[in-house]
């Protein structure tokens, strides 16, 4: 069986469940209005799509090997998930707080965890870059940006 | 015909600020003309064009700047470009392949803007003639079989990518009957997954996490170094030429035809570059050929989506239709009549679009110092930076908050990707081509009516051409691995 | 370092907020439903400059595109109903869409309407060079031939594209529907000669080689009174393009006011008179009351028309 799964087939299981769940939505489908004139109706090409996707993915999975390249994560695992939370933070931050200080807090705390800790070099940094892209793209260029909880305070 | 130093002063500024923005990672040609349409409304006419002129140009070529030196083109135009300009920044070469960039850009720029001159009407009229629904299925298969060509080696997750790109164009709203289509359950996927959360997610995020891990992983990361833009010498150019011209001419053909777009033309450019050069084996190595290839035709492009918009007063981008807005609210109307109504105002284009070409040299100058100094920054500096770029990049051509975490779940997406070895352009290619081909087929599907299908493909030569053609670039690569599998 | 810590996050808080003080205080965001350079964003640019000069403030529009104008729609409804987030928008996602399938909004309880900018009922476009004068020989023409001649829409749940199944079945013809995206696709195929028959407004027509055959609506326009209505060929088939004003419900009441009187001072305005009239539009101001009216009465009876060319055969 170890030898029957290697890394190439897995992934191409997954595709295949990937595809299963939109061909099962594609087939569940029920249009809200169909027009007779539209030839194709709305389903009719991603059908197609999934079909061949799915035939690629058996395809794949018949003809993998073992991949030659390791990948070792094994030292990046912890930082590609630490980095991940920090992005998804700032994002999520980021209609709450407004630019400028989202971005802020992202960049300190990115900042350190990347190594550099002395804070008399950091928070200018920072403070510099979150201004700058407030000031370009607010003040001057006037894109409204969400205000989130700044709203408060005016 | 006068050009008041306030135009040239403000196409300037246009090219620079294009470029800087188009070469800021995340940001692009999208960005870059919203940001500048509230001052197009209040500038006067020539000034306005001269502005979204000089911000259209440059900002693709700002876009493959950032491809080469950092592996995050701007613009999914730029994508091509990094394919072997990154390879060859990494081998310390930069700044030559910044000067082949430079230079193909404005060969490409100026070979647009003569046909632009000399053609515009004809080449509208060749627009209108071969626009249809046929042709343009046609020209897009062309367009995606280039995916089989560009995964060399790895043809079966190439063509999985393809094949999902296409597949998550799909999501949202149908182009053609407006039904929304795999919802899963959530009204936030009812527009659809937009095209910059899919770029952005895919270039600079991606590349993000990829950095993360080879500082982590690998003990020392290959520095990109780059001072200044070293133009390459006119004996390289020798054997060059002819790509040089083919490419422009592709960006120039595909250009005319609106919607289709900027990113098919420079893949197939590229591809058939590649075919046809004896260096074709090295591209994707860091090759100056796949590069001329790749801008060349990038850059003809402007010239031609001009041409629908000024000669027929039909945009072929979302950058032209804004122009032609500007246009229109300065009394200037595009179509039919203007060559007659209004002949300064066509030729001032021409020059404008001309002086912008050239006035990348400068410009190239100033944003290359500039980036050289950014890409010193100490990763974690540089890295930020990026991700706000990408947030902002996300967020502002769409207003749509939602986009922003599908950006960080395709970036992560891709990174495994590229981890495990697929390639990524495929995916930028079928996403991007596929609500086109949806919509073209469609519509050659309701004008077939009962014709058989051979029949109806018959009736254009020009369709046919192109199928054939698209058939060469899926099977020839497919072929050519089978019979070296069954070699060894 | 605690202080410098401090301080910034006091810079960059105060870099996002403002001071109280009477409405309008701060910029504006306007909203609009659709891509940078389509008919709707210029409008609303041009709205929201001339609004912006009224009311001493900078209104900024804001385009959030997707889903037909679902996701500007949304925006709206969402925002807080202090008066600095408004909406522009135009006729098919408040009156043609509710009818075509199921909204996370409904579009007259969830809005506050301000007033109507514009309005421009649609003309039946063919090209210069066709062979029908007028809109009965093309309907002679096309009863002779059925199958042989093609329309155009701008998508299927567009204006266009009911106004031309309207039409086509009011008269009972068979005409070929071609859906487009917008009206760019839909112009250029009309001079490729891939399609014959094109329903939009009047501002096309100054731009490309067309000729109306008749207007859309009650009677003919005093901008293009040589146009006979549809009414003269026996059917009524109205369709127009709308521009209004919105607001998410329940904003105060005296802001309402102020909104109104400054649309109604722009729309009156010379400057945006012809601005809109580069654009082919015509202004046509309606309070919010007056608006409110035109909005339900154009609904209802899209509702019944839209049921019943949907109705599936």
């Amino acid at each position: 069986m170890q030898y029957f799964f290697n890394r190439n087939r897995v992934i191409a299981l997954c595709f295949m469940v990937v595809g299963g769940a939109f061909l099962f939505s594609a087939l569940t489908f029920e249009p809200g209005f169909q027009d007779d004139s539209l030839v194709m109706s709305p389903m009719a090409y991603p059908t197609w799509l999934i079909y061949a996707w799915l035939f690629m993915s058996l395809i794949y999975f018949i003809t993998a090997k073992k991949p030659a390249k390791q990948v070792d994560l094994s030292q990046s695992k912890k930082a590609i998930v630490v980095v991940t939370l920090l992005i998804g933070t700032y994002f999520f931050l980021f209609p709450i707080l407004g630019l400028p200080l989202s971005s802020f807090i992202f960049l300190i705390a990115f900042f350190m965890y990347e190594g550099m800790r002395d804070l008399k070099v950091i928070i200018p940094i920072a403070l510099l870059i979150a201004f700058l892209f407030w000031f370009i793209f607010e003040a001057l260029l006037k894109i409204s940006m969400p205000r989130g909880i700044l709203a408060l305070f005016g | 015909m006068s050009f008041s130093p306030e135009v040239l002063i403000v196409l300037f500024i246009g090219v620079v600020f294009g470029c800087i923005i188009g070469a800021l990672p995340g940001l692009g040609t999208c960005v870059a003309i919203v940001v500048c349409l509230p001052f197009t409304l209040q500038l006067e006419p020539i000034s306005a064009i001269a502005l979204l002129m000089g911000v259209y140009g440059s900002s693709i070529y700002g876009g493959s700047i950032s491809a080469v030196l950092i592996n995050t083109p701007g613009t999914p135009q730029s994508a091509a470009t990094g394919m072997d300009g990154y390879p060859m920044a990494k081998k310390g070469e930069a700044p030559q392949a910044l000067g082949w960039v430079t230079t193909a850009s404005i060969v490409g720029g100026l070979l647009s803007c003569i046909a632009l001159m000399v053609a515009a009407p004809q080449l509208a009229q060749l627009s209108l003639k071969y626009g249809g629904p046929l042709e343009i299925t046609g020209l897009i298969c062309m367009g995606l079989a280039c995916i089989s060509s560009l995964s060399e080696g790895n043809q079966i997750k190439g063509i999985l990518m393809g094949l999902g790109g296409l597949l998550l164009a799909t999501i949202g709203n149908d182009p053609v009957s407006g039904e929304m289509r795999f919802l899963f359950g959530t009204e936030n996927l009812a527009g659809g997954i937009s095209l910059m959360p899919v770029v952005i997610g895919i270039f600079p995020l991606a590349e993000v996490f990829v950095r993360i891990h080879e500082l982590r992983a690998q003990k020392t990361a290959t520095p990109v170094r780059c001072k200044k833009i070293i133009f390459p010498k006119l004996s390289a150019w020798k054997g060059r030429i002819t790509n040089l011209f083919r490419s422009s001419f592709i960006g120039i053909g595909l250009g005319i035809l609106p919607g289709v777009g900027a990113t098919a033309s420079t893949f197939v450019s590229y591809t058939t570059a590649k075919k046809l050069s004896p260096r074709g084996d090295r591209f994707g190595k860091g090759e100056p050929d796949g590069l001329i290839a790749a801008e060349a035709s990038n850059n003809a492009i402007t010239g031609g989506a001009l041409i629908p918009t000024l000669a027929l007063g039909i945009p072929g981008e979302p950058a032209t239709a804004l122009m032609l807005a500007s246009m229109t609210l300065h009394g200037i109307v595009p179509g039919v009549r203007l060559m007659a109504d209004n002949p300064t105002v066509v030729y001032s284009c021409f020059i404008l679009l001309i002086i912008a070409n050239i006035l990348l040299i400068p410009a190239s100058y100033i944003v290359v110092r500039l980036f050289g100094k950014i890409i010193n920054f100490p990763p974690p500096v540089l890295l930020g930076l990026i991700v706000i770029c990408s947030l902002v990049g996300v967020y502002i051509p769409s207003g749509v908050f939602f986009d922003v975490p599908v950006a960080l779940v395709i970036g992560l997406v891709a990174f495994g990707m590229r981890l495990y070895d697929f390639p990524i352009t495929p995916l930028l290619i079928g996403y991007v081509l596929g609500p086109q081909l949806e919509f073209n087929m469609s519509q050659a599907a309701i004008y077939k009516g009962n014709m058989s299908l051979v029949h109806y493909i018959g009736s254009s030569p020009l369709a046919v051409v192109l199928f054939a053609i698209a058939a060469m670039f899926l099977l020839m690569p497919i072929f050519k691995s089978f019979l070296q599998t069954t070699k060894k | 370092m605690k202080k410098l810590f401090l301080i910034s996050i006091i810079m960059l808080l105060a870099a996002g907020s403002c001071f109280a003080g009477d409405y309008p205080n701060r910029s504006i965001t306007l909203v609009i439903p659709f891509g940078a350079g389509g008919e709707t964003d210029i409008v609303a640019r041009v709205l929201a400059k001339e609004m912006g000069k009224v009311l001493d403030v900078t209104v900024a529009p804001k385009n959030i595109v997707g889903a037909a104008g679902m996701n500007g729609c949304k925006a709206v409804v969402a925002a807080k109903p202090d008066g600095y987030t408004l909406g522009v928008i135009p006729s098919a996602p408040l009156v043609m869409h509710p009818h075509m399938r199921k909204l996370p909004y409904n579009p007259l309880e969830s809005f506050q309407f301000i007033g109507r900018a514009s309005y421009d009922p649609y003309l039946v476009l063919v090209r210069k060079d066709a062979k029908w004068n007028n809109l009965d020989e093309m309907i002679a023409d096309m009863k002779a031939n059925p199958g042989k001649y093609h329309w155009a829409s701008a998508g299927a749940g567009s204006v266009p594209y009911f106004a031309g199944k309207d039409l086509f079945k009011s008269f009972d013809l068979d005409v070929v529907h071609v859906p487009f995206k917008g009206d760019a696709g839909a112009l250029q195929a009309m001079a490729a000669k891939r399609v014959d028959v094109y329903t939009t407004t009047a501002g096309v027509l100054t731009k490309h080689d067309l000729k109306a055959l008749a207007i859309l609506a009650p009677e003919s326009s005093a901008k293009l009174p040589e146009i006979p209505s549809v009414t003269k060929s026996g059917k009524e088939v109205f369709y127009s393009q709308f521009v209004t004003l919105v607001a998410p419900k329940d904003i105060p009441e005296n802001i309402k006011v102020t909104l109104e009187k400054t649309l109604k001072t722009v729309t009156a305005y010379q400057g945006f008179v012809s601005d809109l009239e580069k654009l082919g539009m015509t202004p046509a101001y309606l309070d919010a009351d007056q608006a409110r009216s035109f909005i339900e009465s154009e609904y209802a009876r899209n509702a019944t028309t839209i049921k019943a060319l949907l109705e599936k055969k």
